[in-house]
């Protein structure tokens, strides 16, 4: 009883939500790319690695010329980089892409460290340099609204950002020509080409897009979450974003909430100590809540395919049309 | 006429004959497998150039550091009892084509089972003790990846996302147990101390190489037998090669696919402990281990076959060595090699690399064997 009264009392925080708007934001733009990829029919495992080398190279550049915003131009760039080595290798020297993700994720996250120590002489965080952050923004006449303002107002430019590319990303996927690509390629890559669409190419615009939002994600780590870099800072979010994709069935819409499902459990975490409960024990949940939602998942999959079957022949008269949509 | 053939036979039986009679393809991996490598050291080499004060000195430590004193020998020993065991785990999963990436929680709560046998169960008693420690660990390592690999038998549930969150799951519910259950109340992360006689004992009077290595070295073996020597490992290869030719020969294939992961599950759990007992004496560790990633890039470099693990240990474990001691005595951080790892790893799986060479080479053994033919033609003639 007492749990869940606590439970209540930083339910009724205003603070709580605040905390849980922003730490969404670093699960939800890796999500996001997770659902690009994923609707090309790739999954990208390397938004660990692009986060971490993002989120460096983000400091350095800040710290180096003084300006915040190039840090944040440097990130996105890191991502533009990294989206095309993942294209380079997974489509063109034909690397399973389970595997380039793996590789990404070791190389991101030793040469961040690596070079971290050059750069600075620190081992563990950048806490020496003064790479600053990106504006916070505050909202004249929502702030003073009790819980609304509290939770809205003083967010990261880059928290709106990413919640925007919510409808933006929707809008890229259903209502545009290159949406219609990338989810026919994903759907059925050998009736797209038939009809015209490169499948590679629409393949790398889709990696491309997916690691840039991960560039975006190591912009927020270092440069909003935190105002620096330290070792490891993405702490599995890359492979958190795949498994809330896959709950969210791939759909932009869809990676908000199981985001939001995420990161409420995160910031629950940090109040842990008002509940009562040990920390760890909280922090299990979303994982746990990953598990049960990929067997309701997977079950929904199966019934769909059974379906599917039973009406084979309408099915793939309608795949065929798709295509042919998309050229 | 006779005396010219004779002749011809008596050229082909040099020292080269053996890779001379080897199939282009075979020779294309080599080659293939050498230029991932030599790009993989050469990126390592130009970072320690460009960053290393002295470069000189922490390029030596870098190439011969296992040579240069009898500990850091040792240490290299050390590393590739982990790098064996779970290379020997990934090798049978991805033998079924199964991408289950959940070691690092079965070697995380292997470990920690481990220990609290070492402390609680068995503290006092010799070789049983720890042989019990570990099958202990092994057990929960088979019940860890019981789950996501159920999980997929029954509902089809992506295996690489759950093996994930499992991994931090075990992570999360050990920090728990070890914070709030089993923490010596004097240290600040530590339990009690493992029994004097529950840890491995020492093989090399002088180093810390400890008995593990026996083990390790069983467990490759077995793995080979297994996966090459066995009906069962026959399934399992034709599983992974070609699921749907598996399934037309009547094999169970998702069945198959099980009981794989669980044996791998069973000896990342084995892999934890021995870790345990081996080089520690308290439970310590607070975040995941790596080891069962080493397991991936290790079955990577051994293209699944668990003969060549050993050859694949000794060449990660040598330079994992070398950048260890670059660390402390040059200034060079350790995380290089972590870069030199995936770059290799991309280039070794990357199936259109050097594609043209092996155009070229099939063309170059074709026209060998056509001349070949043409002078034993005309000879014969």
């Amino acid at each position: 009883m007492s749990v869940l009264e606590a439970l209540a009392g930083i339910l009724s925080n205003p603070n709580f939500y605040f905390t849980f708007l922003s730490t969404t934001v670093p699960i939800l733009l890796p999500t996001l790319g997770c659902a690009i990829a994923e609707n090309v029919g790739s999954t990208n495992m390397g938004q660990e690695g692009i986060m971490l080398l993002a989120a460096f190279f983000g400091v350095i550049a800040s710290a180096y010329t003084g300006n915040v915003w190039v840090g944040f131009l440097a990130a996105v760039a890191i991502g533009l980089l990294m989206g095309l080595a993942i294209s380079y290798f997974a489509l063109y020297l034909q690397v399973d892409i389970i595997l380039v993700g793996i590789a990404v994720n070791l190389v991101g996250s030793g040469l961040s460290a690596f070079l971290m120590y050059v750069f600075t002489g620190d081992r563990s965080a950048t806490t020496s340099l003064q790479s600053g952050t990106l504006p916070f923004i505050d909202l004249p006449g929502i702030k003073e609204i009790p819980y609304i303002g509290t939770a809205l107002s003083g967010q990261s430019v880059l928290a709106w950002v990413a919640y925007l590319l919510v409808p933006v990303l929707s809008f890229l996927l259903y209502k545009t020509r290159l949406g219609l690509r990338i989810r026919s390629v994903g759907e059925n890559p050998h009736a797209a080409e038939s009809v015209g669409v490169s499948v590679n190419k629409t393949k790398m615009y889709a990696l491309v897009i997916s690691s840039v939002l991960g560039g975006i994600a190591g912009a927020y780590l270092s440069m909003s979450y935190l105002p620096y870099f330290s070792k490891g800072m993405s702490g599995g979010r890359g492979y958190i974003a795949l498994a809330a994709t896959a709950m969210a069935n791939n759909t932009p819409v869809g990676s908000l909430w199981t985001s939001l499902l995420f990161g409420f459990f995160y910031a629950l975490s940090t109040y842990s100590g008002a509940l009562g409960v040990p920390a760890q024990l909280v922090t299990t949940l979303p994982y746990l809540a990953t598990l049960v939602g990929l067997v309701v998942f997977a079950i929904r999959v199966q019934g769909k395919e059974r379906r599917r079957r039973q009406e084979g022949a309408h099915a793939a008269a309608e795949g065929d049309d798709g295509a042919a949509r998309a050229a | 006429m006779s005396s010219s053939s004779k002749a011809h036979v008596a050229e082909r039986r040099g020292p080269l004959e053996g890779l001379r009679n080897m199939s282009v393809q075979t020779k294309h991996e080599i080659l293939r497998m050498a230029m991932a490598i030599a790009i993989g050291l050469g990126i390592a080499v130009v970072l320690i150039v460009l960053t290393a004060e002295n470069p000189g000195e922490a390029l030596s430590y870098f190439i011969a550091a296992p040579f240069m004193q009898t500990m850091y020998f040792s240490h290299m020993v050390e590393v590739i009892i982990p790098l064996m065991m779970t290379g020997a785990a990934v090798c049978i999963m991805f033998s079924a084509n199964q991408f289950n990436l959940g070691l690092e929680g079965a070697i995380y709560l292997g470990g920690f089972v481990a220990a609290l046998s070492g402390i609680y169960l068995v503290p006092d008693l010799p070789v049983l003790g720890p042989a019990l420690s570990i099958l202990l660990g092994g057990l929960v390592g088979f019940f860890i990846i019981a789950i996501p690999a159920l999980l997929q038998y029954r509902w089809k549930a992506n295996i690489v996302v759950s093996t994930l969150m499992m991994n931090y799951l075990c992570l999360y519910v050990g920090l728990w147990l070890l914070f709030d259950k089993f923490k010596d109340p004097a240290s600040s992360q530590h339990t009690y101390p493992i029994g004097a006689s529950a840890g491995l004992s020492i093989l090399v009077p002088g180093t810390k190489i400890h008995s593990g290595l026996i083990l390790a070295v069983v467990i490759v073996v077995a793995a080979y037998v297994l996966l090459y020597r066995t009906r069962f490992g026959l399934s399992i290869r034709m599983v992974g090669q070609n699921p749907s030719f598996a399934k037309y020969s009547g094999l169970g294939v998702s069945g198959i696919a099980l009981v794989s992961q669980l044996i791998g599950g069973t000896i990342g759990g084995m892999t934890g402990a021995v870790q345990m007992l081996g080089l520690y004496d308290r439970f310590q560790w607070t975040t995941l281990t790596g080891y069962g990633w080493d397991g991936v890039t290790m079955a990577i470099l051994a293209h699944n076959n668990p003969k060549y693990l050993p050859l694949a240990a000794i060449f990660l474990a040598y330079f994992r060595t070398g950048a260890w001691v670059m660390s402390f005595k040059a200034g060079v951080q350790i995380d290089l090699v972590k870069v030199f790892e995936g770059v290799m790893i991309l280039f070794i799986m990357a199936e259109k690399f050097l594609s043209g060479t092996y155009r070229k080479m099939v063309f170059a053994d074709a026209d060998r064997k056509r001349k070949e033919r043409a002078a034993e033609g005309s000879v014969g003639a």
